[in-house]
Formats: C-alpha cells, sequence, structure tokens
C-alpha cells in the first residue's frame, strides 16, 4: 500500500475518534497488514498522520505483542500456552514444531516460510490444545492434525477443517435437555438453525427490548430498573451496573462515551467471544440501551487484537443495525443519535482493565490509571465514561423486556440472574454454560460439562479465571454466585472455571499462570513488574527441579508484598493463585525440591 | 486563628499535626513537617505518576496503603508513615528494585548520592535472597550530545519521559514494551537532544542518565564545595549549584553545574547552555596574568606593572587631547557592583562623559525575549537589567558606542576601555579594526583571549563567574546574588581593586570596590535600590521594588 492510500484509510479511521491518536492501533494493523511488519520508516510516516512525536508511537505500539517490528513467516504459528492448552497438551504441540521446524519459539525460518511463536490464552479453551495460524484458531489439534493445517496453509489455503468458529455447540450432557433451565443468553445461539444475522435477531424479537427502553422509558429510569435487577458486572470484578451508571454526572455538558469491554482475555474465559461472534445484536442491542441510559452518544466496542473473525462479524453487524436505524441519527424515531464503533485491540491482557482500555483507546499504553478519578467522571478523553463487558451488555435487552423482578427471581438475592461460565480443563464436555447462579461447582462440572474425563479425580478447581484462587474436591458444593465463591476464598471473577484432575502437576500450574502475568504485566508498578517475574522464575526453577526450601518462604513473602500495593490488580492477580497453590498443595511443592524434579513428569 | 486558616484540611501525620491548603496531597504535607517520606517516581516539577509505589503510608480508614504523591489530604486525615505495614511495603519495593540492578555502584557516578542506595540503607532489607540471573540489557550507551544511558540501572520511574514530554514538550523519550521488558527508549536513530536535556541528570533518581562530561570524573564526596550561585548564561539568571572540587595538582575546578529550585526564576530547572558551556567559558579566567604589547607581541607583566602602564597612557592621554578622548564600554557581563564602579571611575575619576554599555553578545539592545515557553532567554548576557537601572550610558555631550568607535576612526578618541567587551562577538569587531591603528590606548578587561584582545595594549584579566562575589539583575528585575566558588588560577584582581589602585595611581583618591560599599551608596543614588542591602539578598534573590 503505497503512502496515500494509507492517508485515504487514515482519514475514514480518523473519523471515528475525537482524537486523532486513538487512530494508532487500527492504523497499524492496517500498515502492518500491508507490509507485513512495522519499519521504523513506517511507524514515523503513522505518526506524522497522526501529528503524534514518534517516540510516542513507538512506545506504544511495542506494549502490544500483535505488532511486529522485523519479517514474519509467512506461516505464522503461534501456539497457545497457558492453562487450559498446557493442561492439554500445547507443550506437545510446541516441541513438535521446533523440531520439525528447527527453529526455537519467536525464530523465523531461514527461508521464510515459518515463524514460530507462543501465545497466552485465545480465548478457545473449549478446543485446547489451540493453535493461531496468521490470526486464525484453530483447535483442539493433534501433531498430525497440526502437520494437516500446515501443509494447506504452505498451499495458499486458509483450511476450514478444526477451524475453532465453525465448531458445534458443546455437547453438554444437561443443557440441551428438555427441563432444563431457560436460557436468556444463549436462548438464540444455541439454536444450531440461528445465524446471528439482524434477520435471524428481529425474527426472535430482537430489538423490541431497544424499542421499548427508547419510547417508554428516560434514561434515568433505565439506571434505576437495572440497579434494581442486581445486575452485577460479568468481566470480573462483579460490581453492581446500575450503581456505576449512576456515577455519570448526568447535568454536565459535553460528551459522555459507553465502551464495550471485548477484550477477554482472563484464561480460561472464552464466554464473551461466542456471545460476540454468534449473537452479535445482542450485544449490539444492549450498548445501545446502555448508551441511551448514560446519554452517550458515540460508543465503542473494544475488541481483542486476536479476535480477528469477530471483526468481521461485528462490522456486518454494525452496518445492519445502522441499515435498519438502531443505529445512527435519530434512532427509532425517538431523537436518540448514537454512533458504534469498533476498536480492535492489538494483544495485552491488561487492556480488559478499563481504565488502561480507555488508555489504549486513546493510542496509548494500556497502563491502567490511578483512581480517583474514576472513569464515570473522567474517563476517555477526560469525559464521562462507562466501560462495560460484553455479557453484561447483552443482559441488558432481556431484563429491560421483562423486568428486574424476573430478573432477580433468577439466581442468588446478592448475585441476581444467570452467568455464562466457561469450562475448561479435564471435563469431558469443555463450553460454555448459561446457569443460574444459584447453581454449584458441582452441578456445573458434572451435570453441565459432563464431569471428569476418563473418571479421573479433582485436584484443582479455578473458578473464575486464572487469578481467582484454586479450590478444591471439598469445595464442589460452593455456589457459583460471588458471595459463595468468596466466602470459600475465591471469587467469581471472569467465570473461567478450569477443572483439573489428579495427574496435573501445581507447580507447573503455578508457573504457567505466572508466566502469564510475567508476560502481561504493563511494568508501571514496581511489584508487579518484579514480583511477577520472580514468582515466575522461582516456579519455573522449582518446575525444573533446582528449587530450595527456602523458595517456599520467599514465595509466599512476595506474594505478600505484591498485594493491595499497586494501581490495578494484575499483581494481585498472580500473587493470589499462588498462594493458594501453596496452601492447597505445598507438599507438591515440597516434593519437586527434595526429589530435584517434577514427580509428575514421566 | 485567621479567618482564612478555618477553612483549611488539618492533616495529622506520624501525631504532629498541619493544616495546609486544598489539594495539598500527602508527601507535601509530610514535607511541611519535615516528614520523610520516600519516593521515586514523585518529582515537585512534574506531573504525578504514582508508579513507583515507595510512597506508600498508612491512612486511617483507608482499607489500603495509600500513596502519599497522589492522595490530597482531607480534613482530619490521620497518616502514618513508620508503621510496620508501611515498613514492609518499603522493604518490598526496595527488594523489588534491587532484584534486577546492576550494583555496580563502586563505578556509578551516582554512587553517594543515590536514592537507591539511601532509601536501601534507610528502609531497605538487610540481604538479598534472589538467585536468579540478573536481566542483562543495554549499558553506558549515548543517547544524545551530554546524555549516557544505561537500561540495567533504570527504575523505570519516568522522570526523564515526563521531564522530556510534559515540561520541555520535546518528548523525545517514552516508555517501550512492557512488564519487566519495560525499558526507557528513544524513536530508533532518534537522540535526546534538546535545550534542556540536562536535567534528566539531576532527575534521575539512580545512575540510568548521567553526564557524558561528568561521567567517571569525580565521587560525589570529591565535590568538596555546593556553593549557590546565578547562571550567567542569559537574562533569565537561574539559580544554580556549582560543585567544585580540588584538584590533584592543587587549586579547584566547577566540575559541575546544577540547577537550584527557585520559584520566582527558574523553577527546578536549567538549559543546558547553562549547565554544560557557561562555566568551562565563562566560569574561570583563562588568562594568568596581565599582558602589555611590546612591540607586535604582548607579554606577562606583574599587575603593579600593569597598573602603572595603564595610569601612565591614561595621564598621558589626558594631558594631551583632555578626558574626552578617553572612552569606555562596558559589558552587560559586569556585576551590578562592577557597572557602578565602572561608570564612578569613568566619570569621577577619568572625568569623560563617554560611558555606554553594550550587550554581548546580542546585538539590539531592547531585544530581550523568552526564546521558548521555559527559561532561555534571547539576551546571553546576565546583567543588562543591571546596566538599565543603573543608567548606564553618556553623560552630558557624551559619545555613544558608535560614536566612540567613529571618534576613534577620525582620531579623536585616544583611549578605549573595553570592560569585559569582546568586540570579536559582534559587528563592533570591524568598526574596532578601523579604528585600533590610530587609538594610542587600548585597554580590553576579558576573561579569555580572543583575536581582538591580541591587538590590545593592555590585556588584563578579569575574574570569571566562578571567581567572584556581585549581584546581576534579571530580565524581570530579580537581584540576585554570585558567589565566590573558586579561586582564580594565578593572581587576577577584581576590577574594582584595579579601578581603584589606577585611581590612587592617578589623583591619589580612593574609590569604592567592595559590593557592600556599592550597595551603600546604590541605595542612596537609586530610588529603585532604596530598600535593598547587600547582605539581604538572600540564595533566591529579591525583586527590585519598582519592576514589578
Amino acid at each position: 500500500m503505497g503512502s496515500s492510500k494509507i492517508e485515504q484509510v487514515c482519514f475514514e479511521i480518523l473519523k471515528r475518534y475525537p482524537q486523532k491518536r486513538s487512530a494508532l492501533l487500527p492504523l497499524l494493523h492496517v500498515v502492518q497488514e500491508e507490509r507485513g511488519y512495522l519499519t521504523a520508516g513506517a511507524l514515523e510516516e503513522v505518526a506524522t498522520l497522526l501529528e503524534m512525536r514518534p517516540a510516542d508511537v513507538w512506545e506504544t505500539a511495542s506494549f502490544y505483542t500483535m505488532f511486529h517490528f522485523r519479517p514474519i513467516g509467512r506461516c505464522h504459528i503461534e501456539v497457545c500456552h497457558n492453562l487450559s492448552c498446557t493442561l492439554l497438551g500445547a507443550e506437545s504441540l510446541l516441541e513438535h514444531l521446533r523440531e520439525r521446524l528447527q527453529i526455537r519459539d519467536g525464530e523465523t525460518t531461514p527461508d521464510g516460510r515459518f515463524s514460530l511463536g507462543r501465545a497466552e490464552c485465545l480465548a478457545a479453551c473449549d478446543a485446547a490444545p489451540v493453535v493461531q495460524i496468521n490470526g486464525y484458531h484453530y483447535g483442539p489439534l493433534s501433531r498430525t492434525q497440526l502437520e494437516e493445517l500446515l501443509a494447506a496453509f504452505e498451499r495458499g489455503e486458509i483450511p476450514q477443517a478444526y477451524r475453532y468458529q465453525l465448531r458445534a455447540a458443546p455437547p453438554s450432557s444437561r443443557s440441551d435437555r428438555e427441563g432444563d433451565f431457560e436460557k436468556v443468553l444463549h436462548r438464540n445461539l444455541r439454536d444450531a438453525n440461528y445465524d446471528g444475522s439482524i434477520e435471524a435477531y428481529l425474527a426472535r424479537g430482537g430489538y423490541q427490548a431497544l424499542t421499548k427502553a427508547l419510547r417508554e422509558h428516560q434514561p434515568s429510569q433505565i439506571i434505576e430498573i437495572v440497579k434494581r435487577s442486581g445486575l452485577r458486572g460479568r468481566g470480573g470484578a462483579g460490581f453492581p451496573t446500575g450503581v456505576k451508571w449512576g456515577f455519570i454526572p448526568q447535568d454536565r455538558p459535553g460528551p459522555k462515551y459507553l465502551l464495550c469491554n471485548a477484550d477477554e482475555g482472563e484464561p480460561g474465559t472464552f464466554k464473551d467471544r461466542e456471545l460476540l461472534e454468534r449473537d452479535p445484536h445482542q450485544v449490539i442491542e444492549g450498548i445501545i440501551i446502555a448508551s441511551f441510559a448514560i446519554r452517550a452518544e458515540t460508543s465503542y466496542i473494544y475488541l481483542r487484537g486476536e479476535f480477528l473473525e469477530a471483526v468481521t462479524i461485528l462490522e456486518k453487524a454494525l452496518q445492519e443495525a445502522y441499515t435498519k436505524g438502531f443505529l445512527g441519527k435519530n434512532i427509532l424515531g425517538t431523537g436518540f443519535d448514537l454512533n458504534l464503533y469498533l476498536h480492535r485491540a492489538a494483544g495485552a491482557y491488561i487492556c480488559g482493565e478499563e481504565t488502561a482500555l480507555i488508555e489504549s483507546l486513546e493510542g496509548k499504553r494500556g497502563e491502567p490509571r490511578i483512581r480517583p478519578p474514576f472513569p464515570a467522571v473522567k474517563g476517555f478523553y477526560q469525559s464521562p465514561t462507562v466501560v462495560n463487558n460484553v455479557e453484561t451488555l447483552a443482559n441488558l435487552p432481556h431484563i429491560i423486556l421483562r423486568g428486574p423482578e424476573w430478573y432477580t427471581s433468577i439466581g442468588t438475592a446478592k448475585s441476581t440472574g444467570t452467568r455464562i461460565l466457561s469450562v475448561s480443563g479435564h471435563v469431558c464436555f469443555p463450553g460454555n454454560y448459561e446457569v443460574p447462579l444459584s447453581a454449584t461447582l458441582r452441578e456445573l462440572i458434572f451435570e453441565y460439562a459432563g464431569g471428569m474425563r476418563d473418571g479421573r479425580k479433582i485436584k484443582a478447581i479455578i473458578p473464575g479465571g486464572s487469578s481467582a484462587p484454586a479450590l478444591t474436591a471439598e469445595h464442589l458444593d460452593v455456589g457459583l454466585d460471588f458471595e459463595s465463591l468468596a466466602a470459600a476464598g475465591s471469587m467469581g471473577g471472569s467465570g473461567a472455571v478450569i477443572v483439573m484432575d489428579e495427574r496435573t502437576c501445581m507447580v507447573k500450574v503455578g508457573e504457567v499462570i505466572n508466566r502469564f502475568y510475567h508476560h502481561e504485566s504493563c511494568g508501571q508498578c514496581t511489584q508487579c513488574r518484579e514480583g511477577t517475574a520472580w514468582l515466575h522464575k522461582i516456579l519455573k526453577r522449582i518446575e525444573e527441579g533446582r528449587g530450595r526450601m527456602a523458595d517456599l518462604e520467599v514465595l509466599t513473602d512476595v506474594c505478600r508484598n505484591m498485594q493491595g500495593q499497586t494501581i490495578c490488580v494484575l499483581s494481585d492477580s498472580a500473587a493470589m493463585p499462588t498462594e493458594s497453590y501453596l496452601r492447597y498443595f505445598r507438599e507438591e511443592f515440597e516434593a519437586h525440591i527434595q526429589q530435584g524434579r517434577c514427580p509428575f513428569s514421566e | 486563628m485567621s479567618q482564612h486558616t478555618q477553612n483549611l484540611p488539618t492533616v495529622t501525620i506520624d501525631g504532629q499535626q498541619v493544616q495546609v491548603a486544598p489539594g495539598t496531597t500527602i508527601i507535601q504535607a509530610g514535607e511541611q513537617l519535615g516528614i520523610e517520606i520516600p519516593h521515586y517516581c514523585y518529582h515537585p516539577g512534574l506531573p504525578i505518576e504514582g508508579v513507583c509505589r515507595m510512597c506508600l503510608v498508612e491512612v486511617e480508614k483507608a482499607p489500603k496503603l495509600m500513596i502519599a504523591c497522589a492522595t490530597p489530604v482531607t480534613e482530619g486525615m490521620v497518616v502514618h508513615t513508620r508503621t510496620p505495614h508501611v515498613e514492609a511495603a518499603r522493604r518490598g519495593v526496595l527488594e523489588f528494585y534491587l532484584l534486577n540492578h546492576p550494583l555496580d555502584c563502586p563505578i556509578c557516578d551516582k554512587g553517594g548520592e543515590c536514592p537507591l542506595q539511601d532509601y536501601t540503607m534507610r528502609y531497605g532489607p538487610g540481604a538479598s535472597r534472589t538467585i536468579e540471573d540478573k536481566i542483562h540489557r543495554d549499558k553506558h550507551r549515548t543517547i544524545g550530545p551530554h546524555i549516557v544511558f544505561d537500561a540495567e540501572r533504570c527504575i523505570l520511574c519516568t522522570r526523564c519521559v515526563r521531564f522530556c514530554r510534559d515540561i520541555v514538550g520535546t518528548g523525545e523519550l517514552g516508555v517501550g514494551y512492557r512488564g519487566d521488558r519495560a525499558e526507557i527508549v528513544l524513536f530508533p536513530g532518534k537522540e535526546l537532544d534538546n535545550q534542556y536535556s540536562g536535567n534528566v541528570i539531576d532527575l534521575c533518581p539512580v545512575g540510568a542518565l548521567t553526564s557524558k562530561g561528568y561521567r567517571f570524573k569525580s565521587r560525589p564526596w570529591d565535590l568538596v564545595k555546593h556553593v549557590e550561585s546565578t547562571c550567567p548564561a542569559c537574562s533569565r539568571g537561574c539559580s544554580i549549584v556549582l560543585d567544585v572540587r580540588h584538584l590533584r595538582e592543587g587549586g579547584e575546578e566547577v566540575l559541575r553545574v546544577r540547577p537550584r529550585f527557585n520559584p520566582e526564576v527558574n523553577g527546578y530547572w536549567m538549559c543546558d547552555e547553562g549547565r554544560f558551556d557557561a562555566y568551562p567559558r565563562r566560569g574561570q579566567t583563562a588568562l594568568h596574568a596581565p599582558l602589555v604589547r611590546q612591540g607586535q607581541a604582548q607579554v606577562p607583566v606583574a599587575w603593579d606593572e600593569a597598573i602603572s602602564v595603564l595610569v601612565d597612557h591614561l595621564r598621558e592621554i589626558i594631558s594631551q587631547h583632555g578626558p574626552g578622548a578617553i572612552g569606555g564600554l562596558l559589558s552587560t557581563w559586569l556585576t551590578i557592583e562592577e557597572l557602578y564602579a565602572t561608570r564612578m571611575f569613568l566619570r569621577e575619576v577619568l572625568q569623560t562623559p563617554h560611558v555606554d554599555y553594550h550587550v554581548d553578545p546580542v546585538e539590539v539592545r531592547e531585544a530581550d525575549e523568552g526564546e521558548d515557553h521555559l527559561l532561555r532567554r534571547t539576551d546571553k548576557s546576565p546583567n543588562t537589567q543591571g546596566a538599565r537601572f543603573l543608567d548606564i550610558g553618556p553623560g552630558q555631550a557624551g559619545l555613544g558606542i558608535q560614536q566612540m568607535l567613529q571618534a576613534a576612526t577620525t582620531g579623536s578618541l585616544k583611549g578605549l576601555l573595553l570592560f569585559e567587551v569582546d568586540p570579536t562577538e559582534s559587528a563592533l569587531g570591524e568598526e574596532l579594526e578601523r579604528a585600533v591603528d590610530r587609538l594610542d590606548l587600548l585597554a580590553i578587561w576579558t576573561v579569555r583571549q580572543s583575536s581582538a584582545t591580541s591587538r590590545a595594549h593592555l590585556v588584563l584579566p578579569a575574574l570569571g563567574y566562578a571567581e567572584k562575589e556581585g549581584t546581576i539583575i534579571n530580565f524581570a528585575g530579580q537581584i540576585q546574588r554570585l558567589r565566590k566558588a573558586v579561586e582564580p588560577e594565578g593572581k587576577i584582581l577584581s576590577l574594582g581593586e584595579i579601578l581603584g589602585q589606577v585611581a590612587i595611581g592617578l589623583h591619589g583618591s580612593r574609590i569604592l570596590w567592595t559590593p557592600e560599599e556599592t550597595w551603600q551608596r546604590l541605595a542612596r543614588e537609586h530610588p529603585a535600590f532604596a530598600e535593598i542591602q547587600y547582605e539581604s539578598i538572600g540564595p533566591l534573590g529579591i525583586p527590585i521594588p519598582d519592576s514589578r
């Protein structure tokens, strides 16, 4: 692409944002797609177009893992090595690739055909082990199947076999049974004939909630309804959504923004991705309702950069919604205007943290901000902003249509409604399951996910994404609601339930999740930058049989020094689960140290 | 308690109460009480970043430790800075910092004045518990004309980044990559090259950004004197500290120049020209003795001889042509006291009306503007305001600069005295060149030789800016003191003393030459200086009463 073409694309992208630098990540994606990688010259060109300082472009670009500053192979293979994939054989795939391609991770074959890399959780854990090839996700894969794929890519194809997006709904032992709990968010997408188009969505009553919201309610009434519904954020923190909206100053002139957090990245979580890919209009309708409630006239979907296929799906859905008059000027003749744009991120887990997301949307490094001020007061470009998770927003049409009382009748008193739980690991049927929050871990694992593979015993359960402290088989009867999980010493978090059987090495689990936090720490705060790396190094050393008894005390101390002291909770997210592994499985750590090897390795 | 202070929040820190302005942060309130809250990323001149997490303190009723740099005090807030919880957090941060720090303190410029060392002594863990390999990064990479970067020592406080981005506005630096791979970066192929880059050396709380010139020259404890003075590099007059060390071969030198906080003048900063160039150039005289022309050559002579040569020449000219055949040009590099004494010498001792000042090196007298949004001024001399306040200029029927030179060319001016005016740097040079052959006396006071001095009958070494006491007035009317930091090499007489001796030689009369005496007279003669005594001009200077 010539410079003038980039200028033209840039011109189009710039229309979406209040300030030029927001266009940075989208524009870098465009340039990289055209040229393969980003040269200093290209970065400077982008800096000029966006009237940014070159150093600002460079520091931002280098923060995100999806940008390359050197040529990469024509076939770029990235193996997910996060927890769910490691549990199911990711390392075997990596070893195979290293041997076959004769390169190490991060390298490119001399002929420029292949690059090998490792990816963090790709939000496809029900298909573990997952491999990303040229942006497309495949899984579960054996070595042979991987070979098939590489051959096809070599022929210039984009193979359809093993494609993640094309998988069937999970063959749950319970979810499709008659008499099962009525699905709310999964109502449409669990229907094999549902294609996610606006026609299909409308045919099932879609956008009726929007009509009702806009025609029958004032924004303040919608906030009230959502407060009464007890809806809590589904991204991780579980903060009441209506209360969050209530912090938006109503009388202040100037823009307000609603940002849909579609940066799903908490290891083990893949629920938002399914909602976006299979029923995008449900999310879009929720976004429009939320925007109306907080009087936002511009909204963005901040989409995880690795969700390549969701880009196409969402762009189509947005176009449909504009065409039908659900977006744009004077929506449904009510005088409400809303522009909703898709913003593709570029590979950084921390951008799922709401203030990091805002920074990233402003074209900066994804570094969380100090609060106060909270985004509701000073968010995107210092304007009042609400950041809501995909699943949270998808609940809104249902709450508006069926009323808050209906919603509170599901779940528990403090954790109302349903929740989609992403179950992965050593279960028979990994997948997303929508359950009322009154269900228990036992029901989820044994009745929905089909129990343990090969009838093995449960060793550990991570109930809310990799940041959540582990539970054990003793905790199977703990409820899935926020309070019960907290009382059991863990948390509901992102709703990712990773189940591990008796053969699992908990030191390895610790190494894998701390490798992740080490990789993803933004690096601002000292405790997190240094602590995540230190935990990872110590755990890796113990796993490799080079541990010392003194390490256990150091680990405990480091975990303590990492908690409650940083701008955001990434540091705590590494320390809390690590502490839990030491608490429940200390003898495994000691065995590694005493034997000088991993007792679980063959 | 006055009405005004009743609305101000009162905060208690470690049992001590203080009332502070609204918006004051805990760290600032602590400073007011003299309670040290250790910190790295916080700097009062920079936007808050809140990332080093060193300043965590316990605030009663807060669920977690709070960062003192970003937490404003509220009425009744109770803060504790020495609890076990706080001390454990500090130990933790320091342990984290030291994990990958190279600990090359023995060869680090910062060693001895390093907050990482100091806080580790005061608050840190006594022993290291890591056995992991340290991360290796770029060391001693020159990243600009003045700065050397050591990425291994960096603790990522981002002070340097914020300084370039938010204070200078050039933004050469950023933080690249992330996590423990994060590093201070420049855009590939670019340099840290702005007019204020040297400030990052002072800002850096470790030895990650060091001065190319000062690097490995000295240990901080070899710097035996830290003299509070004023920068002469432009009409801003930034408050500075001159760090002086003894030389092995005897004598002493100004090895390092740093800015000194002065809210009225320069805030926390100074420019690179003042820091790196002004002192080698103007700080210490390069001449060790007076020079007298003998034929084509200039030969060093003792002061007595130089003064008697000068006296003889002056007496000769006055007796043959009258005092109107002598003119004096005063540089705006002279101090108030030197300007005053010199004018008095010219007007009262020599009795010539031909007195003028020359703004050196800027040509246009009235053009002193801000060169940028920060500190630098277009008038690159320190005391033009002083010359203006003293109303230096021709007396009745006196000649100005141009007329004096014309008069010299036509032969009616026989003696020209240049007081630190260096004609080679300006258009004066050419005119002087035309006039010089017709002059009976060209005497130049100067700190260094130039092509112009080589034409002089008499070259008199002048004290450099680090070698003398005195006052100057900056563009905004702030009177500030110069402090003597080093002894000149060789015997250099002050201008006042020379003129005094010449006066005695000519008339047997003495004129004043100490700053104190000058200020006593100034206060009587110039209403602007009426209230001011020399001793009352503190380290931050004082504004001339009617200048605002």
